[in-house]
């Protein structure tokens, strides 16, 4: 996906830093293994802490594994799973597929057009295992195109479509939590949707695309307009984090929640101040 | 409502919360129906009242003590109501709400309550009003819809913006709680929502501020950040190829 979900590792302590990249690699050994070297190019810091909240959560047994890859040939890697990280290795194919998808509707994209084409089987099997969600990837991607087409710039009706999308993600199995975990995945989903179409900004604008932001890109408050509107996504998003009974790993979650998501939205805000000067 | 959810959980009413964490997670360990399979109806009993508990002491402190439930969705505010126990019912996700109003929701209460006299509400509005009542929020814009444009004012703007939150529309609902209370700038109910609205950002604050978190994630990257910039970079170029592990 993004990778703006990630840790902040100046404010984390070193032993959480080297469980957060066991979780990483973990993740990376887990898409390997289902999908092979193209699931590994998928791997992303958002699903590594879809991987942590759950296997938090629902404090499942984790196993641990020290090898050598391919990016890391000289030392081995310690590699953390369980039973969240193969769910969110098949989520991210699912994700990634109706990406794919859109793209080559979007404009015949080459790159689309291979993945889809490697991974066709895969994907039908994942579809009849998790069929909730891959009805809500598939319909509210659509949806989103269609409204970006339509020039819709509601920032709650796209966003919120993204939103909806990864709520649905984020539930593993209806249990107690499936609401908590819905409107954490849905104001998360809000806020990765409208950060990532704030760092295109300039880019979209160049090329003449749509972009949720435009409307309001103009005005004198825009920046403070942009970070309160994160902020308000986030922090509805936290609120509902903080309500689950999560022990395990909070330290690392925390860092996320209220930093390291940050880490993202400054680099582009800086960016742009010194385009300004 | 659980009278002494404290005591279900057998901690303090001082615990930490991490201290309340951790006495949910070892009763609802405890008593999970599949741990209990000789026992499961009684067990299940147990386990929803400790779901229960929990769920109304988090509420109590996220909200600093109010009685009232979190969510006017559709039942009564208390008691583990959400879409899993609801199952047969038929709701479908959208509809377990997004809206937290949390102790809002008792000056909610009562401004609903003194409509009964007001005749200046429109029909429209009316069923907008009880519709968020029952946390029926699509309803309550349905409805709010069929006023005019022009006929807008700023109790229809309140109205929408409750409703938009409700539906998890929280940019609309603050642009129409700020309208509201521009419109009626001596409306104490409209302030002080549009106060409760901008108040999650603070508490946001007040969480980074506790947790030792200098503002937001300012870090120039840094080297493993790098690092990982050029794994990704490392694992696209060897795309295809065929690899040993």
């Amino acid at each position: 996906m993004f990778g703006y979900i990630t840790v902040n590792q100046d404010e984390l302590k070193m032993k959480d830093v080297r469980r957060y990249k066991s979780y990483y690699c973990g993740l990376c050994r887990e898409l390997g293994i289902r999908y092979g070297n193209i699931g590994r190019l998928t791997l992303n810091y958002d699903m590594t802490f879809l991987t942590i909240l759950l296997s938090a959560l629902y404090e499942t047994p984790m196993q641990t594994e020290k090898k050598r890859c391919v990016p890391h040939p000289l030392t081995k890697q310690e590699m953390l799973y369980g039973k969240y990280t193969g769910y969110t290795a098949d989520m991210n194919m699912l994700l990634i597929w109706y990406k794919m998808a859109d793209d080559v509707a979007d404009d015949g994209s080459v790159k689309g057009r291979a993945f889809m084409k490697a991974k066709k089987s895969d994907i039908e099997k994942l579809k009849e295992a998790y069929p909730r969600q891959a009805e809500a990837i598939e319909t509210k991607l659509k949806k989103l195109a269609d409204a970006e087409f339509a020039n819709i710039h509601d920032l709650d009706y796209v966003s919120g479509l993204f939103g909806d999308m990864t709520a649905e993600v984020f539930v593993a199995k209806e249990d107690e939590w499936s609401d908590e975990l819905r409107r954490m995945g849905f104001y998360l989903g809000k806020f990765i949707y409208l950060l990532d179409a704030y760092e295109d900004l300039e880019k979209d604008e160049k090329n003449g695309e749509y972009n949720p932001w435009e409307t309001m890109k103009g005005r004198k408050d825009f920046d403070a307009l942009v970070e309160n509107t994160l902020t308000m996504m986030i922090a509805e998003s936290a609120k509902e984090f903080e309500k689950l009974p999560i022990l395990a790993d909070v330290d690392i979650l925390r860092n996320i929640m209220y930093s390291g998501v940050w880490s993202k939205y400054e680099a582009v805000k800086k960016k742009r101040e010194e385009g300004r000067k | 409502m659980i009278a002494d959810p404290y005591k279900v959980l057998g901690v303090d009413p001082g615990c930490t919360d991490a201290e309340l964490k951790k006495a949910y997670r070892d009763l609802s360990k405890k008593w999970h129906p599949d741990q209990n399979p000789n026992n499961a109806k009684a067990a299940e009993e147990r386990f929803k009242e400790i779901q229960e508990a929990y769920r109304q002491i988090v509420d109590a402190r996220e909200r600093g003590t109010s009685p009232y439930g979190r969510n006017p969705y559709g039942q009564s505010a208390y008691g583990s109501q959400n879409s899993y126990n609801n199952q047969g019912s038929g709701r479908g996700y959208a509809e377990y709400g997004y809206g937290s109003f949390n102790d809002y929701f008792n000056q909610w209460q009562q401004y609903s309550n003194g409509r009964r006299q007001d005749t200046t509400e429109s029909t429209e509005e009316m069923a907008a009003r009880n519709y968020i009542n029952s946390g029926c929020y699509r309803e309550a814009l349905n409805a709010l819809e069929g006023v005019e444009v022009t006929r807008r004012g700023a109790r229809w703007y309140y109205y929408a913006a409750m409703a938009n939150q409700g539906i998890g529309s929280n940019v609309t609902a603050l642009e129409y709680a700020k309208r509201a209370a521009d419109m009626e700038p001596d409306n104490m109910l409209y302030a002080s929502y549009l106060a409760q609205l901008n108040n999650s950002g603070n508490w946001y604050q007040r969480q980074n501020a506790n947790y030792g978190f200098g503002g937001f994630g300012r870090s120039g990257g840094s080297s493993w950040c790098l690092s990982i910039i050029m794994l990704n970079l490392c694992c696209n170029m060897m795309g295809g190829r065929i690899f040993w592990c």
